[in-house]
C-alpha cells in the first residue's frame, strides 16, 4: 500500500506581512516559512496508519514548489514518511488550486497510491480546495476535516468523522481509494528527536518536473482559472475606548447603553 | 447574468446562511429574479421551498429523489451540474460554509471552472462577473481575486455575514424537479450518520453575537456563565485555543487561525489576551468588546469597547442588564 501526504509551504503565523508598492508581491520579513500546520496532522495520520498496517506500506511526502521546499519537507521525513517527491515549480508560474490538483492527480497515478492525506486547509489562502478537487480529478471519494478515524484493518475505514458546523459531525464509512483532509482534533503530531531528523536527510528524495508526470506547463497554465489581481492591507481599525465606571456593575451598565445606542447591536 | 445558487437545508429546514447566498445571487444577476435559480437537495423539501419564496429566485431546482439522505459531495456536485446546465448558468454561488466550500470545489473540478472561495464582495463589469475580494493570511491581507482563462462556469463562495439580507425580494421560487443523470454511486462510500454534541448550539460561523472565553475561565464547568449569558443574548459561545487545549471547550468552539473564522455583529472576548492567532479569527467582527483584568492586554487594541474587569463579575452582570433590557 502506498500513502501520499501533501505538504504546502506557508508563511509563519508570526511573520510580519508587507506588500510591495505595486500591490502585487508579499514579503514576510526574516521569519522562515513553515509547513502548513494542518499538514502535520496529515503526516501523523499517514505515519500512524502505516504503523498499524505494517508490511510494505510506504508513505510518500509530496509537494509542489521551488526547490527550497525540500527543507520544509524534511519534517515529514523525520516524522516517519519513507521518501520525498517534490514537483519543482518553474519560477514565476503560479498555479491555482485546480491546476495544482491536476499535478497531484498525475503524481498519485504515477506512484499508484491508494490513499492521499492533506491538511484540511492551508493557513495562507484558507481555501479548502485541494481535498475535493484532487478527489474529483482522480474520480475518488473524499472526506475533508477529518477529526477521528477508525481503520478497518484491510481496505478502508469504518468511521471517518467529518467535523461540520453547529457541533455536528458526519460519520462516513469508506473504502480506498480516498483523499482525506486532516483536522487538528485528529491527532497530535509526533515530536521528531534529533536522530530521526538526521536520518530524514538520508531518505530517498526525488525532484520531478511536471513533464516527468506526463504533463506540460503550457497546458497547465492554460488551466489556471483564477489569479490574484492585487493585494492590500485591511483598513486599520480606529482605536476603541475603555468603558469606565465606579463599579463593575456601572461599567457593564454603561457598556450595554453604548451597545444599544451607539453601536446598535443589541 | 444567470446564476445558480446552492441552498443548504438541514433536517428539512432552510439554513439561515442560504438566504444570504440567495441575496448575493440576486445582486449578481443585476436584480433580476428570473435570472436566479436555487438548488436544494434532500428528502423533505416542502418547508425549505416555502421559505425560498420572495427571496430572489424565480426557480428552485429540487433534488428530492436522490439516493442518499445525508451529504454526499460528488452526488451534490452532480445535482449542481445538472441544474447549471439546465438553467444555462454562467455563475454558480454558495456560502463558504463547510458544505458550501466542499461542494463548490468538487463542482469546479468536475466542470473545469474557476473557483473563488470566501469572497467578501464581488466585481461585475459590463454584466460579467470578473472577481471579488477575499481575506488571505487570516485577514492580515485582502486580495483582489480575478477569474481568467476559459473556465466553464464562474464559481464563488461567499463569507457568511458579509452583506445584510433584505426581508424580502422578488422571486416566486417555482419548483422544477431536477432530473439527474443516473450515475451509480460507489457503494462503498457513504455518510452513515450525523451526530451532534447534544448541546444545541448556534453555528459559530453564522452567529450574530458571540461570547468567547479563554484560559482564564479555569474549567469546563465555568463556561456555564458564558452559556447562560449567551442564552439571554441569543449568542453562540466561542473559545480561545488555550481554553480548548486545556479541555474547557470543544474544538468546534475554537475561534482563530486554527479554529473558526467568525464575523458576527458583536464579539465579546472574556479573559482572552488577544494573541495574533486568536485575532485572526475574529478581527472582522463589526463590534468587539473585551473584558480583561489586564489593562495592557493586546485584545484592547482591537476592541471597540474595553472593560478592565474580572469576567466572573462582569459576565453575570452583563447577563442581568441584557435581561432587563429585553424585558423592556
Ligand atoms: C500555529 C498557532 C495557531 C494558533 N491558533 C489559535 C487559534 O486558532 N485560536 C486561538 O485562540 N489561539 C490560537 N493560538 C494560540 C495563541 O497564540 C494563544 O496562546 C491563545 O489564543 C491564548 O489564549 P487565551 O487568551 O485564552 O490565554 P492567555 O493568553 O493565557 O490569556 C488569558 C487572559 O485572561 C486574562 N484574565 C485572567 N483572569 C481573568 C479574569 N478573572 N477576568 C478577566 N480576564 C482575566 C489575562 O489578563 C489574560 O489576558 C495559536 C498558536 C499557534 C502557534
Amino acid at each position: 500500500m502506498k500513502i501520499m501526504v501533501l505538504l504546502k509551504e506557508t508563511a509563519d503565523t508570526e511573520a510580519k506581512i508587507e506588500i510591495d508598492p505595486q500591490g502585487k508581491q508579499l514579503s514576510f520579513g526574516a521569519q522562515k516559512p513553515i509547513v502548513n500546520p494542518y499538514d502535520e496532522f496529515a503526516v501523523e495520520a499517514a505515519v500512524s496508519l502505516k504503523e498499524k498496517m505494517g508490511g510494505d506500506t510506504e508513505v510518500i511526502a509530496a509537494s509542489y514548489g521551488p526547490a527550497t521546499v525540500k527543507d520544509r519537507m524534511m519534517r515529514a521525513l523525520a516524522m516517519g514518511a519513507d521518501r520525498g517527491a517534490l514537483v519543482v515549480a518553474p519560477s514565476g508560474e503560479a498555479l491555482d488550486g485546480l491546476a495544482l490538483a491536476q499535478v497531484f492527480a498525475a503524481l498519485a497515478k504515477k506512484e499508484d497510491v491508494q490513499m492521499i492525506w492533506c491538511g484540511k486547509q492551508a493557513i495562507d489562502d484558507d481555501n479548502m480546495h485541494m481535498v475535493p478537487m484532487l478527489a474529483e480529478k482522480l474520480g475518488w471519494g473524499h472526506v475533508n476535516v477529518v477529526g477521528a478515524m477508525e481503520w478497518n484493518g484491510t481496505d478502508g475505514f469504518t468511521n471517518l468523522a467529518r467535523e461540520v458546523d453547529g457541533g455536528q459531525t458526519e460519520h462516513y464509512t469508506a473504502k480506498l481509494p480516498l483523499v482525506l483532509g486532516a483536522n487538528k482534533s485528529l491527532n497530535k503530531p509526533r515530536y521528531a528527536p534529533v536522530p530521526k531528523v538526521l536520518q530524514a536527510k538520508k531518505k530517498p528524495f526525488a525532484q520531478l518536473s511536471v513533464e516527468d508526470l506526463g504533463l506540460n506547463m503550457e497546458t497547465l497554465l492554460a488551466g489556471v482559472l483564477t489569479e490574484v489581481d492585487s493585494l492590500e492591507l485591511p483598513p486599520a481599525k480606529p482605536a476603541g475606548r475603555m468603558v469606565e465606571g465606579e463599579t463593575v456593575e456601572a461599567m457593564v451598565s454603561n457598556l450595554v447603553t453604548l451597545l444599544r445606542d451607539e453601536a446598535k447591536v443589541l | 447574468m444567470k446564476v445558480v445558487v446552492f441552498v443548504e437545508s438541514r433536517d428539512g429546514q432552510l439554513k439561515k446562511a442560504s438566504l444570504e447566498a440567495l441575496a448575493r445571487a440576486y445582486a449578481l444577476s443585476g436584480n433580476q429574479d428570473a435570472e436566479v435559480a436555487a438548488v436544494v437537495i434532500g428528502e423533505e423539501l416542502s418547508a425549505v421551498v416555502e421559505a425560498l419564496k420572495q427571496r430572489g429566485a424565480a426557480k428552485v431546482y429540487t433534488a428530492a429523489d436522490v439516493q442518499v439522505k445525508t451529504y454526499h459531495a460528488s452526488l451534490y456536485a452532480a445535482c449542481l451540474v445538472a441544474a447549471a446546465e439546465d438553467f444555462g448558468a454562467e455563475v454558480v454561488v454558495a456560502m463558504a460554509t463547510p458544505m458550501g466550500r466542499d461542494v463548490t470545489a468538487r463542482f469546479a473540478a468536475k466542470t473545469d471552472s474557476g473557483l473563488l472561495t470566501d469572497l467578501v464582495d464581488f466585481q461585475v463589469e459590463n454584466g460579467v462577473l470578473v472577481g471579488g475580494r477575499k481575506p488571505l493570511y487570516a485577514g492580515k491581507v485582502i486580495a483582489k481575486m480575478k477569474y481568467k482563462g476559459a473556465g466553464k462556469y464562474k464559481v464563488a463562495s461567499f463569507r457568511v455575514n458579509t452583506m445584510s439580507v433584505p426581508e424580502s425580494l422578488p422571486g416566486a421560487a417555482e419548483t422544477v424537479p431536477l432530473t439527474l443523470p443516473q450515475a451509480p454511486l460507489a457503494a462503498d462510500f457513504a455518510c452513515t450518520q450525523v451526530s451532534s454534541t447534544g448541546v444545541k448550539t448556534v453555528d459559530l460561523s453564522e452567529a450574530d453575537i458571540i461570547i468567547s472565553g479563554g484560559r482564564s475561565l479555569g474549567g469546563a464547568e465555568k463556561f456555564k456563565i458564558l452559556r447562560d449569558c449567551a442564552e439571554v443574548l441569543g449568542a453562540a459561545v466561542g473559545a480561545s485555543r488555550a481554553a480548548v487545549d486545556a479541555g474547557f471547550a470543544s474544538h468546534d468552539m475554537q475561534v482563530g487561525q486554527t479554529g473558526k473564522t467568525v464575523n458576527p455583529s458583536l464579539y465579546i472576548a472574556c479573559g482572552i489576551s488577544g494573541a495574533i492567532q486568536h485575532m485572526a479569527g475574529m478581527r472582522t467582527s463589526k463590534i468587539i468588546v473585551a473584558i480583561n483584568t489586564d489593562p495592557e492586554a493586546a485584545i484592547f487594541k482591537v476592541a471597540d469597547y474595553g472593560l478592565v474587569a474580572d469576567l466572573f463579575e462582569a459576565v453575570p452582570c452583563l447577563q442581568a442588564k441584557v435581561q432587563e433590557l429585553k424585558q423592556g
